[in-house]
């Protein structure tokens, strides 16, 4: 088994192909870096300028995030053609019949492409994180690592992805050559994106929801305090509009899915991240404010035809 | 697993199956140490079948093969089976540095020795897909001699080569076998270049071996066959037999086939003196082809 991983090893470290896509590990994220600081900089008030980059922690720690784990949705595809390509060429070429004429058995030659391939895996994603820790720092977003703990997120991703290396090394040895494996591993990592899309549409607000929930209630309370409201109402109003009422039946289903996977994680900083770049608006804020009162105010006094649904609708927009 | 014995490789009563079709049917051969053994048949009689379950590409359904020295040892058996397994995008040196590290062996001097041995030493960094058949078939052998195998198993290996092709890899083998002891499993549709190299051989017909028989006594059975055309053939055969032939008369031709050499002169003198006038002579020499023929009937089709 050392001898075919030394085999392999020796062949991934060879491939050009392998280090194209660490070059691109390695300057992607970077571009990735300076395009968002480029963006969040932009100002377009008075023709187009740079303005001075001023960013909360949680927006620090929602781009370092973002950019960073960007590998598992950046990666597979090249992962796929790589694996595929990697592997096609040991039965195009005859080279696993050469190793089971030697005497290595089917199940070590087949376990020598598993772990190298993950190895190759998991050393391109680190380069990428590596990368985008260091195009954050130097493109002046800043780097928030939230205490080190999105280091254990990190690992979670690769996990991840490493579980897609392992479909596409036994899809590339099952298949026997390049063209079918290759297509059928590219749609996986395509469609893995899009699945990933399609949890994080259900899930990302969820984090969200719990932090509006939160401000909602003590402006109920607030209320409560000042008369506009009395006590039942409030309950009435927190209890028929809950979290679930909000996210539906898509969170219900996905939620366990988001929580132990990547998606969930980006959902996290995302919430955090958009919360913040919000609340940060003062505008937006001020504007939220008068709807919210403009229509207590009319629902309250019976002015207009406003109902409580208005309120309920005013309350979403927060 | 047997060591010390004088075959090499024995297959006993060997079946494979492939679904319905059988392709070996109860096949059994010895291959003696130092031999070269070639393997005989037309085209899906089990040649590259057998080839493959004794290199251990494929189990056999029933029956077993033993060997004469430790076969799971890495590099003990070394194989061209259909096509040489070489990575095309890599050079020669850089194939058999990679079959080093697939064996286990040093990457020493010994990689640019081999390839001095197979007439590839000077090919420097052109990758093994440029390369001629002839050199790929020599690249192939010389990954498959890494090593020092014990057996080498080469499956049609001078298919497809042209005659300069042909030479170098016949003596690459014959210097394999004599200088290194190498024995060497071989199968050819080119039956005159076989009969060249081989020491033994197996005819392979329908998924069995029908006859073992080596070299010598392939030539003792075969050798030069004279045809002599005779209005009096019934005094012919006695001169031919006294002049130490062995005569025979097929009354269906109307021809006396003798076996054996013979001095022209002196049996047409003879014959002439008996009153049996040679009216055409013409020589026949039984090859290895014309044996095949006759042992499996028709066509040779190899």
């Amino acid at each position: 088994m050392f001898k075919l991983l030394g085999f392999e090893f020796r062949r991934i470290f060879k491939s050009i192909f392998f280090w194209i896509i660490a070059g691109f590990s390695v300057i992607w994220p970077v571009l990735t870096a300076l395009l968002y600081r480029a963006i969040l900089s932009l100002d377009l008030s008075d023709g187009i300028r740079f303005k001075e980059l001023e960013l909360g922690t949680e927006d620090v720690r929602y781009f370092t995030w973002m950019i960073a784990v960007a590998f598992i949705t950046e990666l597979p595809k090249f992962i796929a053609l790589f694996t595929c390509l990697h592997i096609g060429r040991d039965y195009s070429d005859g080279i696993i019949r050469n190793k089971i004429i030697s005497g290595h058995s089917r199940i070590a030659i087949y376990g020598s492409y598993i772990v190298t391939q993950m190895a190759a895996t998991v050393c391109l994603c680190v380069i990428y994180i590596a990368s985008a820790l260091f195009g954050v720092a130097v493109s002046g977003i800043g780097v928030d690592l939230n205490g080190g703990e999105m280091f254990a997120r990190f690992a979670t991703a690769i996990v991840v992805f490493l579980v897609m290396t392992v479909s596409f090394t036994v899809l590339a040895v099952i298949f026997r050559r390049r063209a079918l494996p290759l297509i059928l591993c590219i749609l996986i990592a395509l469609s893995s994106n899009a699945v990933a899309s399609v949890i994080g549409y259900f899930n990302t607000p969820g984090k969200a929801c719990d932090g509006y929930l939160e401000v909602r209630n003590e402006n109920y309370e607030e209320l409560v305090e000042l008369g506009y409201l009395d006590d039942d109402t409030a309950d009435e109003l927190i209890e028929k509009k809950d979290k679930d009422a909000y996210m539906g039946i898509g969170w219900k289903i996905f939620h366990p899915v988001y929580v132990v996977s990547p998606f969930g994680f980006e959902g996290d900083y995302q919430a955090g991240g958009v919360t913040s770049l919000i609340s940060n608006s003062i505008e937006y804020q001020k504007e939220l404010d008068f709807s919210t009162h403009f229509i207590t105010q009319s629902f309250m006094l019976g002015y207009a035809s406003a109902v409580q649904k208005d309120r309920f609708d005013a309350d979403i927009l927060r | 697993m047997a060591e010390n014995t004088d075959f090499i490789i024995k297959v006993n009563e060997v079946t494979k199956d492939y679904g319905k079709f059988q392709a070996l049917k109860s096949m059994s051969f010895t291959v003696p140490k130092g031999s070269i053994y070639g393997l005989v048949g037309r085209n899906g009689a089990g040649k590259t079948t057998i080839m493959r379950v004794i290199s251990g590409l494929q189990k056999p359904t029933s029956g077993t093969v033993e060997y004469g020295f430790d076969h799971k040892k890495l590099g003990n058996v070394g194989a061209l089976v259909e096509l040489p397994s070489i990575y095309s995008n890599q050079t020669a040196r850089e194939n058999l540095v990679y079959q080093y590290i697939n064996l286990g062996l040093k990457i020493d001097g010994s990689i640019e020795e081999n390839l001095q041995f197979v007439g590839l030493g000077n090919t420097g960094s052109k990758k093994a897909g440029k390369f001629s058949l002839g050199m790929r078939q020599r690249l192939g052998i010389a990954m498959a001699m890494s090593g020092n195998p014990e057996v080498l198993i080469l499956d049609e290996p001078i298919n497809g080569l042209d005659p300069q092709g042909i030479i170098q890899i016949r003596d690459l083998l014959i210097k394999l076998n004599k200088e290194r002891g190498v024995t060497i499993i071989i199968s050819s549709h080119i039956l005159s270049e076989l009969s060249k190299l081989a020491t033994d051989f197996a005819f392979v017909e329908g998924g069995r071996v029908v006859k073992e028989i080596k070299a010598e006594a392939l030539e003792d059975a075969g050798g030069l066959v004279t045809e002599f055309y005779s209005a009096n053939p019934d005094k012919l055969v006695p001169v031919l037999n006294a002049k130490g032939l062995t005569a025979t008369y097929d009354s269906s031709t109307g021809v006396v086939y003798a076996k054996g050499y013979f001095n022209l002169t002196n049996v047409v003198l003879a014959a002439n003196e008996a009153g049996a006038n040679i009216a055409r002579v013409v020589p026949r020499e039984t090859d290895l082809e014309t044996y095949f023929v006759k042992l499996v009937g028709g066509e040779s089709n190899v």
